[in-house]
């Protein structure tokens, strides 16, 4: 067994990644993410650059839309679609989560948190 | 090697053609898929349907699937010679290896040994830790384990402080192994925050409910109100009102940018004593406050 030591970093929106590691990251090629790009459910920081950089805030919706893309064999323009709704529901989970915590007791209970 | 009946697992005739197996294999990952059932053996359905599906839409590798007849599932069977030079093993014998990974394979040795050669990344990680909020303020160290197929090994990291609910770590390069020069995986490392018996986060602020008596709210006071670092003493000021915020800064989870707020519920005794009667009904007496004064008098309906 051997012990190491960990650099890391947050994949947010402090961040930014450029294409290359961005298709490490979520195992989808780098044409398959300008495709997502061109449908707009993609956007780069600076559209204009020739050297896409995308913000690192992509990596974990990236992931998970690629991973079901995998698991339900889903094309491309669908993946583009889901990670559309898949950003939409972190949005509205990160609000209901921040309205749990401005609730009294009464009403967390009533909410079931 | 054991034999698997790909096409019995997908439920379709030997003969089926793409789309009949497209269709159900989709059927099957909607019903055993982990995220849509919570049967106990719901991930290894899905596999199984996961694995047969990667062989069957695969025309080549289904053709070299098709070659090995009807045996029994289960049944033990040796693949045909050619496959020796067909499929990418990286030298290992073929008792040793899994069907699915021997047809896995042959989409690598495909094309010959430059392409079998070819640099793949090493697998990603995905773990999880709960950190309390205490540990999410002050940063904090966490050992690791991981197993994979290099072995076991200890991975040491350093939290740093200001860490949120939901947040993703990436450690960069600490996952799998890359192969043939490929670059290696990395780890995701999940972070909750521990429930808390005071404070509920939002972002790296925290929430707590700060009870007071209707003589606190309306006269002002200072009161004791707990942080993560202990208690501190907190103004009220003169005529707070219930669900005001009143903020303590720079003590939320990154210490100096974010805050923790208190949100006044102002509660009454449910007993009085002879006394505090008195004293309420002096004050209901003289008060002209009524908190009721800007309501909508009628029913808009």
């Amino acid at each position: 067994m051997t012990q190491d030591i960990a650099p890391w970093c947050w994949p947010d929106s402090l961040e930014t990644i450029s294409l290359t590691e961005l298709s490490h990251c979520c195992g989808m090629t780098e044409a398959e993410l300008d495709e997502l790009v061109e449908y707009c459910a993609l956007l780069p920081v600076s559209p204009a650059s020739p050297e896409r950089a995308f913000s690192a805030q992509w990596v974990v919706p990236l992931r998970n839309a690629a991973k079901l893309r995998v698991d339900y064999d889903l094309d491309l323009f669908t993946v583009a679609i889901v990670l559309d709704k898949l950003t939409r529901i972190e949005i509205l989970e990160r609000q209901v989560h921040s309205l749990q915590a401005l609730l009294g007791p009464h009403m967390r209970s009533d909410m079931g948190c | 090697m054991k034999y698997k009946d790909y096409y019995e697992t997908l439920g379709v005739p030997r003969d089926a053609d793409l789309d009949q197996i497209k269709k159900a294999y989709r059927k099957l990952a909607r019903t055993h898929h982990p995220d849509m059932s919570k049967a106990p053996d719901a991930e290894a359905r899905f596999k199984e349907a996961a694995e047969a599906y990667a062989t069957l839409k695969d025309p080549a590798k289904r053709a070299a699937y098709d070659e090995l007849g009807h045996p029994q599932p289960g049944a033990e069977f040796s693949p045909p010679p050619q496959w020796q030079q067909d499929f990418s093993t990286g030298g290992q014998s073929f008792e040793d290896i899994d069907l699915a990974d021997l047809l896995a394979a042959m989409g690598r040795g495909r094309g010959g040994g430059a392409r079998a050669a070819m640099p793949m990344k090493g697998r990603d990680m995905e773990t999880s830790i709960t950190l309390t909020l205490a540990d999410a303020r002050e940063g904090s160290t966490v050992k690791l384990n991981l197993r994979d197929e290099t072995g076991e090994r200890v991975l040491e990291i350093t939290v740093p402080p200001g860490a949120r609910q939901d947040q993703k770590l990436r450690l960069r390069g600490k996952g799998g192994k890359g192969q043939h020069g490929g670059p290696d995986g990395d780890i995701y490392l999940h972070i909750s925050l521990a429930p808390h018996p005071v404070f509920r986060p939002d972002g790296l602020d925290l929430y707590f409910d700060l009870a007071l008596t209707p003589s606190e709210a309306a006269l002002g006071a200072a009161v004791e109100v707990p942080t993560l670092e202990g208690p501190v003493l907190l103004t009220v000021p003169a005529g707070t009102r219930f669900g005001r915020k009143l903020r303590l800064r720079g003590r939320g989870l990154l210490a100096g940018k974010s805050d923790i707020y208190a949100i006044v519920h102002i509660d009454v005794p449910t007993t009085l004593t002879e006394a505090e009667r008195a004293l309420y009904l002096e004050l209901a007496r003289i008060s002209n406050f009524n908190p009721r004064a800007a309501a909508p008098k009628e029913n808009p309906t």
